[in-house]
């Protein structure tokens, strides 16, 4: 537990060239994670920079899952849920939405710079989207550089 | 205050409550000490004044008996708080409002000796939280005891400064707020005495999986303030027990404050405890919330 803590630090500490940014991105089951499927099978590349964990809705993320991947060695948290009115529970992306509003501005209040958590709406036929939002969540994370809070 | 002796005594001989909740004289004052009167002749011992500092409705989740409770006005907002999220029913306890003028301030006291205390409380010894109170008479009370208090004009704004100090950059404000938790024991102080804090078992205590490892190492104290930020966030009532009960000083409600204040701009005005029918911010959605950072 230890040594695999200390990796994970010496390897935050890396310097900024050639730097790779970890993103988790959490994908509601429903759509994004299925848009993510759709741009596989389509043979749309995507960086590899983010690791992809299926949840059944992405108001079933909580809080803590976000704040957890950032201390386990994350650079950046992407939540990607169904379009507001497409919920397949109807309201879960609406609380989510509240949800992530307020964990950023508790990140910006705490000194966590709140762009290292990004969100977004990806439909299970937006193969094409799901490709540009992970470029742009990618480039933007890389930009900021290794995360070393927490 | 004989009026709320008055009362307590009716209720425990007409057997309308079993306890009384309220404060009694400590061995030193200003400061009051809680009570908890089961017995009519034991109703002399109440009082009420400005060193009636402790939110008492604590007590009240979990007590197994009826009771009767003295609430000023910042701190019945906790009991719409906790009504709202079904943990206390309104007609599981009778509330006994009372006028509060502002009460004293423990740290600005100690800082000139216990001997400064005059007459009247002034307000350079008056809690924080008090300088900019709206609610000097306790609303919604079953019984109201003593004479309501003028409201006066509030001398401080409710987030002063704080506008200010988060302009800081995130690298700065990450350094002070780590240096800030560095002091923290743990103790759960801030949990403990958090009248909105009920739950059977917190998640600073589950162990799998260990969300909030306790070692202080590794920035984990920030980590737990971290959580309580969140748990907070559009409940916090400002009553100001938290920072009360540190005992290192750690400025906590600078934090829950900000997140409050953004709630207000966020979600039409919402202050946590001021309206019955407006639910929690995390308890509710609006179709049309703000989603300029979704991508």
């Amino acid at each position: 537990m230890a040594d695999a803590e200390t990796t994970a630090k010496t390897k935050k500490k890396a310097d900024r060239t050639g730097f790779e940014p970890h993103i988790i991105g959490f994908l509601c089951n429903w759509c994004t994670y299925a848009g993510a499927d759709l741009a596989g099978t389509s043979r749309i590349g995507y960086p590899t920079n983010i690791k992809a964990v299926r949840v059944p809705c992405s108001g079933r993320v909580d809080a803590m899952y976000v704040i957890n991947a950032l201390k386990n060695g994350a650079d950046g948290v992407l939540v990607s849920g169904c379009h507001p009115g497409d919920c397949h529970y109807n309201q879960g992306n609406y609380y989510a939405r509240r949800r992530f509003m307020i964990l950023r501005e508790i990140f910006s209040a705490m000194g966590i710079n709140p762009e290292r958590l990004q969100m977004s709406w990806c439909s299970a036929a937006e193969g094409a989207k799901w490709a540009q939002i992970v470029a742009q969540v990618t480039e933007k994370i890389r930009e900021l550089g290794p995360f070393e809070g927490i | 205050m004989e009026q709320l002796i008055q009362e307590a005594k009716k209720l425990l001989e007409e057997n309308k409550v079993d306890v009384v909740i309220g404060y009694r004289s400590s061995p030193l004052p200003p400061f009051t000490r809680p009570a908890f009167i089961r017995r009519p002749e034991d109703c002399e011992q109440l009082v009420f004044n400005c060193g009636s500092v402790y939110n008492l409705t604590r007590y009240l989740i979990g007590l197994g008996e009826k009771p009767a409770i003295v609430v000023k006005g910042c701190e019945q907002r906790g009991l719409v708080v906790l009504e709202q999220e079904n943990m206390l029913p309104r007609d599981s306890y009778l509330l006994i409002g009372v006028g509060c003028s502002g009460q004293v301030d423990e740290r600005k006291l100690r800082e000139g000796g216990f001997d400064r205390l005059p007459e009247q409380l002034s307000d350079e010894l008056m809690a924080d939280k008090c300088l900019y109170c709206d609610q000097h008479n306790t609303p919604d009370a079953d019984i109201f005891v003593g004479d309501e208090v003028e409201s006066v004009e509030p001398r401080t704004e409710r987030y002063a400064g704080l506008d200010e100090f988060f302009a800081q950059d995130y690298e700065e404000l990450y350094h002070h707020w780590t240096e800030v938790f560095s002091r923290c024991i743990r103790c759960y102080a801030c949990r403990n005495i958090c009248p909105l804090c009920y739950c059977e078992q917190c998640i600073s205590y589950v162990n799998m999986p260990q969300w909030l490892p306790r070692s202080v190492a590794d920035n984990n104290n920030y980590l737990f303030h971290m959580r309580r930020v969140l748990c907070m966030a559009g409940r916090c009532i400002d009553c100001g027990e938290c920072e009360r009960a540190c005992p290192v000083d750690i400025p906590l409600r600078t934090l829950y404050k900000r997140i409050a204040q953004k709630i207000e701009g966020f979600f039409y005005g919402y202050r946590a405890g001021n309206n019955r029918e407006q639910l929690p911010p995390l308890q509710d959605f609006n179709k049309d919330d703000s989603a300029d950072f979704i991508l």
